[in-house]
């Protein structure tokens, strides 16, 4: 049951939405700030919330950058692309144990 | 319980995806370096140009593909390196150093062997062994777990005794590694973007 502790654990990661962040910023390393609502269905207020958590905790940065306009551009660390794949495969092992 | 296969599911899903995501990355870096070698053939043996034009191109053209390669390498590793934090942040010097030596022992050694080959066969050869060596070492620092490597790895070590074969025949040795090259990387490109395809499908 250790894996299952391991997941548990992961506090930050334990949240869907902070998970569909990173998952969906694992492949792609930066995507700007506006492409997650549609794809995660929430309010700007509310990813902004969960991006501050992210970045907080080493998983993401955030950085300014002229696109077609000024635009917030989200970047997954090194960090949290680690922590990211050890959450999916504790929760994969995890799953296998029950 | 029904939940558990379902989420298994959803989580084989996101591992394939993700994986595959890795080999596509990869299959681009290869698909660059076809790109630099082929623009040489195309532009200079039908321009008349001096022969340190040469040098320059390939030098520029390495230069160019280190630095596209450093991006898809933050790509992929992202997506494959070990677990090991030690070990994830250790696999970029680790595919330098492959290349280097790659570089070194194919580039720097065996052009310069004086074993009674024409100049020309025995850089052809050390740019096959070049190539061999430095894919050789990118496999061994991802663990051997990318098998669509192994035709970048094979195919110029098969080519290097038809090297020597060609050098008395008239045709351009280092044209034919070329060629050889190519086909390496094409087939290995294949075996990336088929097993992403398998992956994702």
């Amino acid at each position: 049951m250790d894996h299952l502790k391991e997941v548990v654990k992961n506090r930050v990661l334990g949240n869907p939405v902070r998970l569909g962040i990173m998952l969906f910023l694992l492949p792609r390393g930066k995507v700007p700030f506006g492409d997650f609502i549609p794809v995660l269905n929430i309010t700007p207020g509310n990813l902004d919330s969960h991006l501050r958590t992210l970045e907080r905790e080493g998983y993401v940065t955030t950085k300014k950058m002229l696109l077609d306009r000024p635009r917030t551009v989200v970047k997954i660390t090194d960090f949290g692309s680690v922590e990211t794949r050890m959450y999916i495969r504790n929760l994969h092992k995890a799953l296998d144990e029950v | 319980m029904e939940e558990v296969p379902n989420l298994r599911k959803v989580l084989d899903r996101v591992e394939n995806k993700l994986i595959a995501s890795g080999k596509v990355y990869v299959a681009m870096s290869f698909v660059f370096w076809m790109i630099i070698m082929l623009l040489y053939f195309l532009i200079f043996p039908n321009v008349k140009l001096p022969l340190w034009t040469t040098a320059v191109y390939w030098a520029a053209g390495i230069l160019i593909y280190l630095w596209f390669s450093s991006i898809i390498f933050r790509y992929y590793r992202r997506l494959r390196a070990p677990l090991n934090r030690k070990v994830f942040r250790r696999t970029g010097i680790f595919i330098g150093l492959s290349w280097a030596i790659g570089g070194f022992v194919g580039m720097g050694i065996i052009p310069d062997l004086s074993v009674g080959i024409n100049s020309i066969t025995m850089f052809s050869i050390g740019y096959l062994s070049f190539i061999s060596i430095s894919v050789f070492g990118e496999w061994l620092t991802f663990r051997g777990s990318d098998l669509e490597m192994i035709p970048a790895i094979v195919i110029p070590i098969v080519g290097i005794p038809l090297a020597l074969y060609l050098s008395s025949s008239g045709t351009n040795p280092f044209f034919w590694a070329v060629l050889v090259v190519s086909l390496a990387f094409s087939s290995t490109i294949l075996s990336y973007l088929y097993s992403a395809f398998k992956l994702i499908r």
